[in-house]
C-alpha cells in the first residue's frame, strides 16, 4: 500500500505517495533530493538527520514520512534567505564550527531550535541543548562558539 | 610544561586537592594528570618505512598550475576529509606566490583528476603534502624568473620575486607581475629558446626525516569515589607543532584530537563476547564523546620550526589524540592515590573506577 | 535501515483506533514512534499493521483533575518537562521527563508510548510508581485503571491488553511539606538511565511523615525500596543512607557497561542522594 501525504518543505507545498515504511529522512533525501539531512547512526542517537517539523527539532530517521503528513518541514536547505546565510550558518563558518561537515546540518537545526526556545543560552545550556547531536571532528569547542556567535547576531 | 602549569594554576589546584584529601578522603576527589610527549609525525622518509617493511613509499605529490590569468590550481594527493586542506594549501600557495588565497583552487580526492598520492594520516598533510606544494611553487618561481628575465632583457640571476612580481634587483621599475609572465608562458610568442611553454610544476616530495611535535597537556578531573564516575573540570594543552599556517584550523585539529583521546580514555570500547560477536556495535552501546560530557579546551603553543622541510611545519592532526589519554588516566589515578590506586585499564568506566577504589 | 513492510492506518478517534485494533490482529499502536520505529528498523518488531494514534488530540495535554494532574498519553516529554501545572503539583515528573534522551527525542516521544514500551532504563516508570500514579486504559468493553506499581510487569511487559489503548495517567498532587527528586546515572552511549532514583519525603515540624524511594534500571521493573524507617526521623544523612541501603533486587540486570552488582550499588548511592535532595526541597 501507499499513503498520500501533503506537506510543506522549506516553504514549498509537496504532495507524494509513499510506502508506509518510508522514513522521513529517506523521503527528504531520495524523493525530494534534499540531502542536507544525513543518515548517521540509525538508532536515534547521532542527530545527523535532525530537521524541524512544525518548528520542533526532530530526528527524521525516527519518523515515518506518513507521520509528517500535514506538517511544515524545514531542512538545512531552507535556512538561508535570499542567498544570505542564516546567522547559525555564518557562525559555523566564522568560528570553524565544522570540519568534515557531516553533523553540521543537524547541529545547526538543533541549535536553531535551541535559540528559538532560549535566545541567549549559557555555554552549559548550549551543551545540554545539543546533546542529541554527535560530532566526531571538532571536540564541540567551536560549535559552542558558533552558537554563541549566532545568538548574539540574532538577538 | 612551565606554560601549562601556569595556565592551569597548578599551585592552587594542589592546595584544593590536599584539602579534599584532608577531609577523611571525601567522596569528591580532585586529580591532576600530565602528559608530556614527543611524536614522530609527517610520515615519512620512504627509505625508512621501506626498511620497516612498508609496501609503499611515503612521499606526497603536488601539481601546481598557474593559469594564463594568474589564477592557480593545486592538485594534491593528500585529500581532505575535514582537515581544511583547501584553506591551508591555498595559504601556502598564496604566501609563497604572492597571490590572493581566493585565486587558488585546491583539487583533491578525485582520481580522475589527481595524480597518485599517499593520503592524509600521520599528521603528514602539511609537512609532506604542503612541502610538495611549496616545492612546486618554488619551481614555478624559478621558471617564471627565466621567462621574466627574457622579457625584461635581464639575467635570471638578477631577478627577485616578491609580492607576486618578478623584479630586477636594484631596478624596481623593471618588473612583471605573475599574471603577465603566466600569459607569456602560454603564448610563448616572445620566449626563451631553451624553455618549454606553460607554467606548472609537479613535485614528489620525500621527507628527509619525520617531524617531531612535542608538548604538555594537563587534565583536571573530579572523581566521585562512591560511584566511580568522572567529571572533566579543566583541560590545558601547550603544543609545539612548528610553524602554524592557519591558527584556527590548528586549534580545531587539537580540539578534535582531544575529544578522540578523551573518548578513548573514558568511554570508547569495542567489546566482543566469547564467540567473537561485537556487542558494542551501535551507538546504543558504543559511547562517543558527547557535547555535554566535554568541556572548553584551553590551548596555547610554542613555535619551534621544523628544520628539514621548507615550511617549518610538523603536523598537528594527532597531537590531541596522542597526548590526552595519558593525561586523563593520570588525572584519575592521581585523584585515587589516597586509595592506593596506581593503574586502571582504559576506558575508565565508572564501574572499573569504583572497583579500583574498593579493591583490597 | 528500513522497517519491514506494513500497512499504515491513521485513527481519527480513540473509538476508531479501538476498532482498527479489533480488526487487525497483531497490529501495533504508534504514538510518537520513538520506541516502536527503532524496534521496527532493527526488525525486532514486524507488525503487519501500524495504527497511528499520534494525532488524537483527545489524548494530549496536561490538566488538573480531581486533586491531581491528568497527563494524556500522547503528551510529549518536552511538554511534560515544560508544564507549569506539573511544576507546581508534581515537579518530579517534569524533572524526570527533562532527563529523557535529548531535545529531539523529547519533542516526539510521548509518556504513553514510553510506559507502554516499559524499557527498564526509562526515566518515567520509577517516578510514576513513586507518585502512586494510575494508568488508564480503554477497550471496546470499557475503561479501567491500574496502579503504576502493578502496570509494569516484566522487562518490556505491561498490563496493557491487546485490545486496549492507554489513554492517560493520573498523578496525585504532591502534598504540602513534600519534596521530591529524580537523579539519573546516565548511560554514556544510549542516554538511558543506568540507574534512575526517584524519591519523595514529607516533613512536618522537622519530622518525616512520609517517604518513598523507587529505583529504575536495576531490575526489569521499577524497584520500590522500603524506606519506612525514615518516618518519624529527622532525615539525617545517616538515616537516609541506612534506608536507601535496603535496595534489593533478586535478579539485577547488567550489560557491558554496568554489571548487576554495580547497578545495585549505584542504586543505593543514588537512592540516598535522591532522598537527601528531596529532603532539601521539602
Amino acid at each position: 500500500m501507499t499513503v498520500s501525504i501533503q506537506l510543506e518543505v522549506n516553504g514549498k507545498p509537496v504532495q507524494a505517495e509513499v510506502e508506509p515504511r518510508r522514513l522521513l529522512v529517506h523521503f527528504l533525501r531520495e524523493d525530494l533530493g534534499l540531502t542536507g539531512a544525513n543518515i548517521g547512526c540509525e538508532t536515534s542517537l547521532c542527530g545527523a538527520c535532525t530537521v524541524l517539523v512544525d518548528g520542533s527539532a526532530i530526528k527524521s530517521c525516527t519518523m515515518l514520512a506518513a507521520q509528517a503528513d500535514g506538517t511544515a518541514v524545514t531542512t538545512i536547505e531552507g535556512l538561508a534567505r535570499n542567498g544570505e546565510l542564516h546567522p547559525l550558518q555564518d557562525g559555523f563558518w566564522e568560528k570553524h564550527g565544522l570540519q568534515c561537515g557531516y553533523c553540521t546540518p543537524g547541529m545547526i537545526l538543533s541549535a536553531n531550535y535551541l535559540l528559538e526556545q532560549n535566545p541567549s543560552p549559557s555555554d552549559e545550556e548550549i551543551r545540554e541543548g545539543l546533546k542529541g547531536n554527535i560530532c566526531r571532528c571538532t571536540g564541540y569547542h567551536n560549535i559552542v562558539e558558533a552558537v554563541k556567535y549566532a545568538a548574539e547576531r540574532m538577538s | 610544561m612551565d606554560r601549562a602549569l601556569e595556565m592551569i594554576g597548578y599551585d592552587d589546584l594542589c592546595r584544593e586537592q590536599a584539602s579534599r584529601r584532608g577531609n577523611g578522603n571525601g567522596r569528591r576527589q580532585l586529580g591532576i594528570g600530565f602528559s608530556s610527549y614527543i611524536e614522530a609525525c609527517g610520515l615519512a622518509p620512504s627509505a625508512v618505512v621501506g626498511s620497516l617493511g612498508a609496501q609503499a613509499g611515503q612521499w606526497e605529490s603536488a601539481d601546481v598550475r598557474v593559469h594564463p590569468t594568474g589564477s592557480v590550481t593545486v592538485y594534491t594527493g593528500s585529500s581532505s576529509h575535514g582537515q581544511g586542506h583547501e584553506t591551508t594549501f591555498s595559504q601556502i600557495v598564496a604566501d609563497r606566490l604572492g597571490v590572493a588565497p581566493e585565486a587558488v583552487e585546491v583539487i583533491h580526492g578525485d582520481t580522475d583528476l589527481v595524480q597518485f598520492g599517499m593520503g592524509t594520516y600521520g599528521s603528514r598533510s602539511a609537512a609532506v603534502g604542503g612541502s610538495a606544494i611549496a616545492g612546486s611553487v618554488d619551481k614555478i618561481i624559478e621558471k617564471g624568473k627565466k621567462i621574466a628575465a627574457h622579457l625584461l632583457e635581464a639575467s635570471a640571476e638578477d631577478l627577485e620575486y616578491e609580492d607576486g612580481s618578478f623584479r630586477v634587483a636594484g631596478s624596481p621599475d623593471r618588473a612583471l607581475g605573475l599574471g603577465d609572465v603566466a600569459l607569456q608562458a602560454y603564448l610563448a610568442h616572445n620566449y626563451p629558446d631553451d624553455l618549454e611553454p606553460g607554467l606548472s610544476a609537479t613535485t614528489f616530495y620525500d621527507p628527509a626525516n619525520f617531524t617531531y611535535p612535542f608538548g604538555t597537556h594537563v587534565c583536571v578531573v573530579e572523581v566521585d569515589t562512591e560511584t566511580g564516575s568522572i567529571e572533566l573540570l579543566r583541560y590545558a594543552a601547550v603544543d609545539d607543532v612548528g610553524n602554524v599556517i592557519n591558527p584556527m584550523i590548528v586549534d580545531g585539529q587539537l580540539h578534535g584530537g582531544l575529544a578522540q583521546g578523551i573518548g578513548q580514555a573514558l568511554w570508547e570500547n569495542a567489546v566482543y563476547d566469547d564467540s567473537g560477536q561485537l556487542v558494542s556495535g551501535s551507538l546504543m552501546d558504543y559511547a562517543l564523546p558527547k557535547i555535554h560530557n566535554l568541556i572548553p579546551f584551553e590551548l596555547d603553543r610554542t613555535t619551534t620550526p621544523c628544520p628539514h622541510n621548507p615550511l617549518g611545519v610538523k603536523g598537528v592532526g594527532e597531537a590531541g589524540a596522542i597526548a590526552s589519554p595519558p593525561a586523563v588516566v593520570n588525572a584519575v589515578v592521581d585523584a585515587l592515590a589516597p586509595f592506593g590506586v596506581t593503574h586502571i585499564d582504559m576506558p575508565l568506566t565508572p564501574e572499573k573506577v569504583w572497583r579500583a577504589v574498593n579493591a583490597d | 535501515m528500513y522497517p519491514a513492510q506494513f500497512d499504515y492506518r491513521r485513527a481519527g478517534s480513540v473509538a476508531e483506533a479501538l476498532g482498527l485494533l479489533q480488526e487487525h490482529e497483531d497490529a501495533k499502536l504508534m504514538a510518537g514512534g520513538h520506541s516502536l520505529i527503532p524496534m521496527m528498523k532493527l526488525r525486532l518488531a514486524q507488525p503487519p499493521v501500524v495504527i497511528d494514534i499520534g494525532r488524537l488530540d483527545e489524548l494530549k495535554g496536561i490538566s488538573e483533575a480531581g486533586g491531581g494532574v491528568r497527563v494524556g498519553s500522547l503528551t510529549t516529554h518536552a511538554d511534560i518537562a515544560a508544564s507549569d501545572i506539573l511544576a507546581a503539583s508534581c515537579p518530579v515528573l517534569a524533572e524526570a521527563a527533562g532527563h529523557i534522551g535529548d531535545a529531539q527525542v523529547r519533542n516526539r516521544g510521548t509518556i504513553g508510548g514510553n510506559i507502554a514500551h516499559a524499557d527498564p532504563g526509562s526515566d518515567i516508570p520509577p517516578v510514576l510508581v513513586l507518585l502512586g500514579a494510575s494508568v488508564h486504559l480503554q477497550s471496546p468493553s470499557g475503561t479501567r485503571s491500574v496502579a503504576a506499581a502493578d502496570f509494569f510487569q516484566d522487562l518490556l511487559m505491561t498490563d496493557v491488553g491487546e485490545d486496549e489503548i492507554l489513554t492517560h495517567v493520573d498523578v496525585p498532587a504532591q502534598s504540602a511539606g513534600t519534596g521530591s527528586a529524580y537523579l539519573k546515572f546516565e548511560h554514556p552511549a544510549s542516554g538511558y538511565a543506568v540507574v534512575g532514583a526517584a524519591a519523595s519525603v514529607t516533613v512536618h515540624h522537622g519530622r518525616c511523615t512520609a517517604a518513598a524511594l523507587v529505583v529504575g534500571g536495576v531490575g526489569a521493573v521499577p524497584t520500590a525500596v522500603d524506606v519506612s524507617s525514615l518516618i518519624g526521623s529527622d532525615l539525617s544523612d545517616d538515616a537516609i543512607a541506612d534506608a536507601a541501603s535496603g535496595l534489593d533486587t533478586e535478579d539485577p540486570i547488567g550489560d557491558i557497561f554496568a554489571s548487576g552488582d554495580y547497578r545495585v550499588h549505584v542504586g543505593k548511592v543514588y537512592g540516598k542522594r535522591a532522598l537527601a535532595a528531596a529532603r532539601d526541597r521539602a
